[in-house]
């Protein structure tokens, strides 16, 4: 394997890390309201979050650019902070996979915290735990394995992500050339013996994690949500 | 979810019994004072005010704990964990509350029992530890017995004898007027989301129309008799004159309280012994009422000095000639007297 | 023996309109010109072109595993000889056309730009590694600007998406092929087309990849090297080889 492909590999695991790590912090508190709330905005959320499951990577990936550029509202943002702009680096990445993948950290987590009874919400609540120990001491460990499945799905949905890295990432090694970018350049470059290499690793990975997820959670944690792969 | 009309001023310091049908707004009033529910009014606990026109407590701002039909335990924490985490929202917590919590309510041996792994009076007997581990202004609980089988029920029924005889002021929903007979100092009878009866226990329970809430409940409790007899669970046990035979395990020598509804009490002109009822009273008449609306009067009666009541037909009052300041004996069946300690 | 009947004469249906069906795989680069040609191409009727446009090394291992295609447009040379050595192509090979680069920067004046060496910060160009494109692109720079670490290269996945990361503005400057300036009329003062020498040819060959199926297919494979062919080809931003057959 070439230093090429594994700077690939480090840099997927490296994405899919902090993305999971991102998309659980912002997930934890907004599956809680998602759940909580029967407002309209939740309601519109819910779909806003779902739409990544539906439509094709590629579509995420072109409006991501066009709001990255220099016209777009996330450039004129970065431009205004002093920042960098987001397309062709780590961080554009990250946020492309956290928009990509949240459906699949929101959705396992909106299922465990709805398997949540009222009563002990209720009961918690009248014993004097306020919104965020409700969702910190109470909800939080009473769907351990909601939490640990979405962080599972989250990480392992953006290792096999592509069509949006492909369309904002600009293939530059080492800052957004990821595994799939890489197996990809091999087999347009005609060089099969170099994707086959790379692809066995991501297999070999995948056939782990669901292996974990089905013999831990019995696969139940695919219920609630359809997958849509890049 | 029951419309809510209640507009009442209860004493603080003791158990008050709400009572009522399902449906007439119990659960609705409970969680209107705990806040789970927003409904317009004012809530006023001695001088904290809780909710009036202007502000709103969200609950776990106020000083009320609840217990609620399902236990509601943290199934992932210890029975000590689950008191740890009343306590730490509790600021007036002392050291050792703990302890003297697990001690006072029979934990010490479950302590390091995972919540989940408990039976479901384990569980509810741990709710209430823990909801009086948090210290509350007031105690709200919820048909906390309902559900469980009837030696945890009894069980828990003593605990909370006990716990009432502290002093914490509590709120007590059941639809069970034995259950309330037994805890209630104070009771609220509900109707239709408001209050229909309010008062005394004892008053209550004597003085509901038979048309109310209360319907086939209505009666009386006579404590403080005292078990002078007990062959193989069939006990006599008296006050001053007063003897009545019942089915009790409570041992010679203890205190037992019994509930006797009218509707268990007949009335006879002369004492009949060729009969299957053991408990023959010689008593006076000491008030009657005819509801026209029924075919039933309540006759009010002395014994000796302890006051019962007999719901009989208007025809067999007027047979009996039945009057205030009249003679006869009241007829208790044994078996339905329910007796306790 | 009823069942086989329907099932057959479903398959027989699209012969019914069409006599002949030229299937043409063709590098997405290529497309829209391929389709004027189609367009220009006055067939006798009954005869129904279908194109399939993809990246050259999809439509290649396509080919490999035996897709029903007639004609091979390769966005390079190397795939089409690939085929040809291993005696997957109908006849031989020709370069049916060469591409032309430009530098892109929109907004300024490329000329100027390219003369005074304005500063550029990221340049767009397709994957060195398997678009022509990209392999003329990064030769390109190598020869211009050598070492100069001040200019940031991202990479598309091919020319198409190069072309697409200036287009938003992510990138200030694109080495991107003629063809999409002219087809999407981009302002000449926009960018300079780079003298063929500073690059690698791009040269794309195609191929016959099966006996004709009909008249139409060796028929649309003699006017591809007619003059009218190359006039629309070259319209199209093209040069048109002087090598082939």
């Amino acid at each position: 394997m070439s230093p090429e492909d594994l700077q690939a590999l480090w840099l997927t695991v490296k994405l899919a890390t902090s993305t999971t790590i991102i998309l659980l912090i912002i997930g934890l508190p907004l599956s809680w309201w998602l759940v909580r709330s029967q407002s309209i905005a939740a309601t519109a959320f819910n779909v806003l979050i779902a739409l990544p499951l539906v439509l094709p990577p590629t579509v995420i990936g072109f409006y991501l650019l066009l709001a990255m550029g220099p016209s777009g509202p996330l450039g004129a943002l970065t431009s205004t902070a002093g920042l960098a702009p987001l397309a062709f680096s780590f961080p554009g990445l990250v946020l492309g996979s956290v928009i990509y993948s949240l459906p699949f950290v929101v959705q396992p987590l909106q299922a465990g915290f709805a398997a949540v009874p009222q009563s002990v919400l209720d009961a918690s609540s009248s014993l004097g735990a306020d919104p965020k120990s409700l969702l910190l001491r109470v909800a939080i460990p009473m769907s351990q394995r909601a939490v640990v499945a979405a962080g599972v799905l989250g990480f392992a949905h953006t290792v096999g992500e592509f069509g949006v890295v492909l369309m904002i990432g600009g293939n530059i090694p080492g800052e957004t050339r990821v595994a799939s970018v890489q197996i990809y350049d091999h087999v347009e470059a005609l060089d099969y013996a170099g994707a086959h290499q790379l692809s066995l690793i991501l297999v070999v990975f995948s056939l782990v994690i669901l292996t974990l997820v089905y013999r831990v959670w019995g696969g139940s944690v695919f219920t609630q949500s359809g997958s849509k792969s890049a | 979810m029951a419309q809510l009309s209640v507009s009442e001023v209860l004493p603080s310091g003791v158990c008050i019994g709400v009572y009522g049908p399902s449906g007439s707004g119990k659960s609705t009033f409970l969680r209107a004072i705990s806040g789970l529910i927003r409904v317009p009014g004012t809530v006023q606990i001695n001088d904290d005010v809780w909710q009036d026109d202007r502000r709103f407590l969200a609950p776990h701002q106020r000083r009320a704990a609840m217990v609620l039909q399902s236990p509601g335990l943290l199934p992932h924490r210890t029975v000590a964990g689950n008191l740890e985490f009343a306590i730490r929202f509790n600021r007036n917590a002392k050291a050792g509350l703990l302890d003297s919590i697990l001690q006072d309510f029979g934990l010490v041996q479950l302590r390091d029992q995972r919540a989940s792994t408990l039976s479901g009076g384990e569980q509810q007997r741990v709710a209430i530890a823990r909801a009086v581990a948090a210290q509350p202004d007031v105690l709200l609980l919820d048909e906390p017995l309902t559900g469980l089988d009837d030696e945890a029920r009894q069980a828990l029924l003593q605990v909370l004898m006990q716990l009432k005889r502290t002093g914490i002021t509590c709120i007590f929903v059941s639809h069970s007027a034995y259950e309330q007979a037994l805890l209630a100092d104070h009771l609220v009878i509900m109707d239709a989301g408001a209050i229909a009866m309010s008062g005394s226990s004892a008053s209550v329970f004597a003085n509901a129309s038979p048309t109310s809430a209360l319907g086939r409940e209505l009666g009386v409790v006579i404590g403080d008799l005292q078990v002078v007899e007990n062959a193989d669970g069939l006990a006599i046990a008296a006050r001053d004159e007063l003897r009545i035979q019942m089915a009790t395990k409570a041992p010679r020598g203890s205190a037992v309280s019994v509930r006797v509804r009218a509707d268990d009490v007949s009335l006879t002109e002369m004492p009949e012994h060729q009969s299957s009822i053991m408990n023959t009273i010689p008593v006076t008449v000491s008030g009657q009422s005819i509801f026209d609306e029924t075919p039933f009067s309540l006759i009010e009666l002395d014994a000796f000095g302890t006051r019962l009541f007999a719901r009989i037909t208007n025809d067999a009052s007027r047979k009996l000639g039945l009057r205030v300041g009249a003679k006869c004996h009241a007829q208790i069946k044994a078996a339905a007297i329910t007796a306790y300690l | 023996m009823r069942t086989l009947l329907f099932f057959l004469s479903l398959f027989a249906l699209p012969n019914l309109s069409a006599a002949c069906t030229v299937r043409l795989a063709v590098a997405s680069n290529f497309r829209a010109t391929l389709e004027r040609l189609v367009t220009a191409y006055e067939d006798e009727a009954n005869t129904e072109f279908q194109i399939i446009s993809g990246a050259s090394g999809t439509l290649f291992s396509q080919i490999l595993r035996g897709a029903p295609f007639d004609f091979f447009f390769s966005a390079d040379a190397e795939k089409v000889e690939r085929l040809e050595n291993r005696g997957r192509t109908f006849g031989a090979s020709w370069t049916y056309a060469i591409g032309r680069m430009s530098l892109w920067t929109p907004g300024r004046n490329a000329t100027a730009v390219l003369e005074s060496n304005d500063p550029i910060e990221t340049i767009s160009i397709a994957n060195p590694k398997h678009a022509p494109y990209g392999a003329a692109a990064a030769s390109w720079i190598e020869a211009h600007w050598g070492s100069d670490k001040s200019v940031r290269t991202v990479v598309g996945a091919n020319v198409a998406q190069a072309f697409h990361f200036v287009k938003t503005g992510n990138a200030d400057a694109g080495l991107v092929a003629l063809s999409q300036l002219i087809s999407e009329g981009i302002p000449v003062n926009e960018y300079v087309t780079l003298p063929d020498d500073q690059y690698p040819s791009i040269r794309q060959k195609a191929a016959l990849l099966r006996s004709p199926a009909c008249a139409a297919s060796s028929g649309f494979a003699r006017f591809l090297r007619s003059t009218e062919a190359a006039a629309v080809i070259e319209l199209s931003g093209y040069v048109t080889g002087q090598e082939s057959e």
